[in-house]
């Protein structure tokens, strides 16, 4: 099984396509998240003040008092950039550096992860790989032959794909650490009180129009829910060790984050299914993108 | 092979081990002293010692696991400082995860980590929304599905849910929220916003709509979920007024 384990991954074959998919998708969610309106709310609103950053407060201060306007403009300039993929060399530090300042004031004001957990590590490994051998304007610039199947594609990809499994796995581990808590959180008292409690502000209310039981009540069902969630989060990190199991995987995380947009958490699915092109094997994404 | 795999499995479980032991520590502080917690803090020491051991063995012997998968790593295609950095953040995040706590960007993923005893809750959740009339019809402002793509009625795109969660939760009782929404709503021809409250009965599968605006005013307290939403002034004004008119018809 550790013959295909992560590290051994990094020296296969891989896809300048697909990095380029991804480089380009990601372009767009930060270019989307980036010009989002809760920036300019939060400079309105003091938001949540308990969240640490590895700024100083100082720092932090002056990021959220004087430099953010700026910053946010240079983030969707270099994020467009990024898309076209034109002076990625010099693009991809800029917009990591400048993307990680830009959600610290997000971060310090809003206490969620959400959408720079899925997005700053892989801009971190854009700086270093080639993600414009292909569909990039730097690529028609400089016209020259390359083998689009370098490993050089492959170990951007794998790290990636790791990034996907550390999110799940440590969401998963969180909730069963220490292991006594585990029994308490998996009899479903958790899922029965975020249902119970955003039931009118869900998808649940806005498509179906009722509750389809009593969720003030015990049901099996809550359980079921919060254990299977569980499973499927903590057994990401088979990703580690073999990647027979990638697509059965992203699948089951896709319907878990299915699930919860409907149940009003719709923040994750669509930065999980970006991320998690990196799990679908290269060589599929090369063949189908030639053939087709 | 075979025994490379028992061994990487069995570090894995003793490192599982070891993360436990540091939240249960950070967990269990208020009865460190416990009987109970010392005992089970106890039995994970031997785990620890064990694993500790181990990876110092493993460091020091020339065919060790870590050894060879740093060599794997060197050969592969990855440059150098890719390395150096992924290291950085590797460290980083197993710091967070250890010890439960998130310093941006490092996190430790711990989004409904809290548990909650199952227990049977009141049948009826009342959720305070905002309210207005547009061609003498009644519209809520539902803000948490104005955050969503295909569900949204009348705020643009950009308004993201992550606008929609802050200004629906963590800033809902605050006059700064109600502002921003009110300049936001002008531009779409709505003058005045209500609070209204919304109500579901899980038991009969009723969802209502109450504009009653002096019963919001009643029923806006801290039990709520996420606490009370802002009453702008005008409807604790107009409120009074009625009051004072049924006072006034009921000493008549």
């Amino acid at each position: 099984m550790l013959n295909k384990n992560i590290i051994n991954r990094l020296s296969l074959p891989g896809s300048a396509y697909q990095l380029a998919v991804i480089r380009i998708l990601f372009g767009i969610q930060i270019l989307f998240s980036s010009s989002s309106k809760i920036f300019d709310f939060l400079k309105n609103v003091p938001g949540t003040d308990y969240t640490l950053t590895i700024f100083p407060n100082f720092i932090q201060n002056y990021i959220n008092i004087y430099a953010i306007d700026v910053i946010q403009i240079s983030v969707q300039i270099l994020s467009i950039f990024l898309i076209l993929g034109l002076f990625l060399r010099w693009v991809t530090p800029l917009l990591f550096i400048s993307f990680i300042l830009q959600f610290s004031f997000l971060y310090s004001k809003f206490d969620a992860p959400i959408p720079w957990l899925y997005i700053w590590f892989p801009l971190l490994i854009f700086i270093y790989s080639d993600t414009g051998a292909v569909w990039s304007v730097d690529s028609i610039l400089k016209k020259t032959k390359k083998s689009l199947t370098s490993s050089k594609y492959r170990w951007p990809i794998e790290l990636l794909s790791g990034w996907w499994a550390y999110i799940y796995f440590a969401a998963g581990l969180a909730k069963v650490l220490p292991f006594p808590k585990a029994l308490q959180w998996i009899d479903g008292g958790t899922s029965q009180k975020i249902i119970y409690d955003r039931y009118l502000d869900s998808g649940f209310h806005f498509i179906f129009g009722e509750p389809f039981f009593d969720y003030s009540q015990y049901n099996v069902i809550f359980s079921i829910l919060t254990i299977g969630s569980l499973l499927i989060e903590i057994s990401v990190i088979m990703i580690f060790f073999t990647n027979k199991f990638n697509l059965i995987l992203l699948v089951l995380i896709l319907c878990m984050h299915s699930f919860l947009f409907l149940t009003g958490v719709p923040g994750f699915g669509f930065l999980g299914l970006i991320l998690g092109l990196s799990l679908i094997n290269p060589s599929y994404f090369h063949q189908y993108i030639k053939h087709s | 092979m075979a025994l490379k795999n028992k061994k990487v499995l069995k570090w894995c479980i003793c490192f599982l081990i070891t993360i436990d032991f540091i939240h249960a520590l950070i967990y269990y502080k208020q009865s460190l002293f416990s009987k109970s917690v010392l005992l089970y803090l106890a039995v994970h020491i031997p785990f620890i010692l064990w694993l500790s051991l181990e990876i110092y063995r493993d460091l020091c012997s020339k065919d060790g696991i870590i050894y060879a998968n740093f060599i794997k790593i060197k050969e592969s295609k990855m440059p150098k400082n890719a390395i150096v950095a992924v290291t950085i953040v590797f460290m980083g995040n197993l710091i967070s995860v250890s010890i439960g706590k998130p310093c941006y960007p490092f996190y430790d993923v711990g989004m409904f980590r809290w548990s909650t005893s199952f227990k049977d809750e009141p049948s009826i959740v009342h959720k305070h929304k905002y309210y207005f009339y547009k061609n003498n019809q009644l519209h809520v402002l539902d803000l948490r599905r104005e955050g969503f793509l295909f569900f949204r009625k009348y705020l643009d795109i950009t308004y993201s849910h992550i606008f929609t969660f802050s200004a629906n939760y963590h800033n809902k009782s605050r006059k700064e929220t109600f502002d921003y929404l009110s300049k936001i709503m002008k531009k779409e021809g709505v003058d005045t916003l209500w609070v209204g409250v919304q109500s579901v009965n899980y038991k009969s599968k009723k969802v209502t709509f109450d504009t009653d605006i002096c019963n919001a005013i009643k029923t806006n307290n801290k039990d709520i979920h996420y606490g009370p939403i802002y009453i702008p002034g005008y409807q604790k004004e107009k409120c009074q007024k009625f009051r004072v008119n049924a006072e006034q018809e009921y000493n008549k």
